[in-house]
């Protein structure tokens, strides 16, 4: 049962790492993703609400903790299937609390807006063409397999366990040769989609440029992920590429990241453009007046939809 | 590298939007702050920046492009036009610019800005003008 107990700490620890990460997440100035004056934010009352709220989550934390290492593994199925919610139930509404105790500090929001009259930035143009590489790659590979079909055996791994044992298999036909590049290319296209969408229909800022660029960055993970797997008649990838590569690629985007929130938002853009009144349930944003499709978000990073944009919906149903 | 100019529109103010906007540029348009040739924002994007509706931006390029400022091509980007100097003004345009800057300072005043204050940013305003 011991990979029982390893598998309810790897699901209890990072959600409650990440619950007393919450509050520094958002943009600065911002307290439970609630825009606060500064003096609140990094005065004494903001410290006070940041410990409160920790002092709160950390007998939760060392709980779990605690179960985790030393009960009976009798109950490990059962805690595995209950703790965590139960877990994420709880981080959740301490948070909204500090959440609900930041409130009565929050900024109204300013009617005087500001932009710069230039079209500078505002064109994708070239930045498009960084898509170019990862899609290049999965047809390479396409054209690299069809030059080679007579080599492709009859059947071949496509899936290893974590020690490198085949668990999973395909056979030589065009699904099954072809299948994961063209999976590829159509998540890579879906993630070009959503990369222009978000540069276009949201605000510019920091956090415009920093998604796009982790967008484009995320394409190529995934092309090198298809790149390995169309080539699986022929080669298997080592272990150490699949279990490594991914906690490098994650660091990569993590610094991207900081490196954006670590810069200063450009003049006139740290002005709080979506009220307090048109956020609900703290993250979703209904604002028929703003014509922005996408807005930062409140708590964690990147953007959401402002759903009183009715081009948000289409975009939310046209899967189904 | 020259810094692009800047518009700021008060949605509180009981002027409308539209002529906030209207007024903003043209001021840019005549201190030279926008030269000709140079791109403005596209109607979404001002829009969404300034969080008011996409027509009453794209209403206030059309007044400046009918005033002779912009180049408003469809499927382009507004652009500023060469405008050149309009034919002289008139006696009356001169009284009337004159009573309406009368008008401004007493109600500044009558809100409760300093007379030096607002003799300070007119002689501002003259030297710039001088140039």
């Amino acid at each position: 049962m011991m990979s029982a107990r390893v598998l309810l700490l790897a699901i209890l620890m990072p959600t409650l790492v990440l619950f007393h990460l919450f509050p520094f997440l958002p943009r600065r100035g911002r307290l439970f993703g609630i825009a606060v004056p500064p003096e609140v934010r990094y005065g004494a009352q903001g410290a006070q609400l940041l410990r409160h709220y920790q002092l709160r989550l950390l007998p939760w934390t060392a709980g779990a903790v605690l179960i985790g290492l030393w009960i009976a593994s009798a109950w490990l199925a059962v805690l595995l299937a209950v703790l965590p919610l139960v877990t994420l139930i709880a981080a959740t509404w301490l948070f909204y609390q500090g959440r609900s105790a930041a409130r009565p500090f929050g900024l109204p929001g300013s009617p005087v807006r500001e932009a710069q009259l230039t079209d500078a930035g505002d064109r994708l143009g070239w930045r498009l063409l960084w898509f170019l590489p990862p899609a290049g790659l999965l047809g390479a590979t396409a054209l690299y397999l069809r030059g080679n079909w007579d080599r492709i055996p009859a059947r071949f791994a496509i899936h290893w366990d974590l020690n490198g044992h085949p668990n999973g298999w395909s056979h030589r036909s065009a699904g099954g040769v072809y299948g994961p590049l063209i999976l590829g290319a159509l998540m890579i296209l879906f993630l070009l989609a959503l990369a222009m969408l978000t540069y276009r229909g949201a605000r510019r800022g920091t956090q415009r440029s920093t998604v796009f660029v982790v967008m484009t960055a995320v394409s190529y993970l995934i092309a090198l992920v298809f790149f390995m797997a169309g080539l699986s008649p022929f080669w298997a990838p080592p272990t150490w590429v699949v279990v490594g590569g991914l906690p490098v690629f994650l660091a990569v985007i993590a610094l991207l990241i900081i490196r954006a929130y670590s810069q200063p938002e450009p003049e006139g853009e740290t002005v709080e453009r979506t009220p307090e009144e048109c956020w609900h349930a703290g993250g979703f944003y209904y604002n028929p007046n703003d014509p922005a499709l996408f807005v930062e978000k409140r708590l964690g990073i990147g953007f959401t939809f402002n759903f009183g944009n009715r081009l948000s919906w289409v975009i939310l149903l046209s899967p189904a | 590298m020259r810094q692009p100019p800047r518009i700021r529109v008060d949605l509180s103010s009981a002027v409308p939007a539209g002529r906030q906007i209207v007024d903003a540029i043209r001021t840019h348009l005549v201190e030279g702050e926008l030269a000709p040739g140079d791109a403005l924002p596209s109607v979404r994007r001002l829009a969404m920046e300034l969080g008011v509706h996409f027509n009453t931006v794209a209403q206030a390029y059309r007044q400046l492009a009918e005033e002779g400022w912009l180049d408003l091509k469809h499927g382009r980007r507004a652009t500023v036009l060469d405008r050149g100097l309009p034919p002289a003004a008139g006696p009356e345009q001169a009284l009337d610019f004159q009573r309406r800057l009368r008008e401004m300072v007493a109600e500044l005043i009558a809100q409760g800005l300093r007379p030096d204050v607002i003799a300070s940013a007119l002689q501002q305003l003259a030297e710039r003008l001088k140039l």
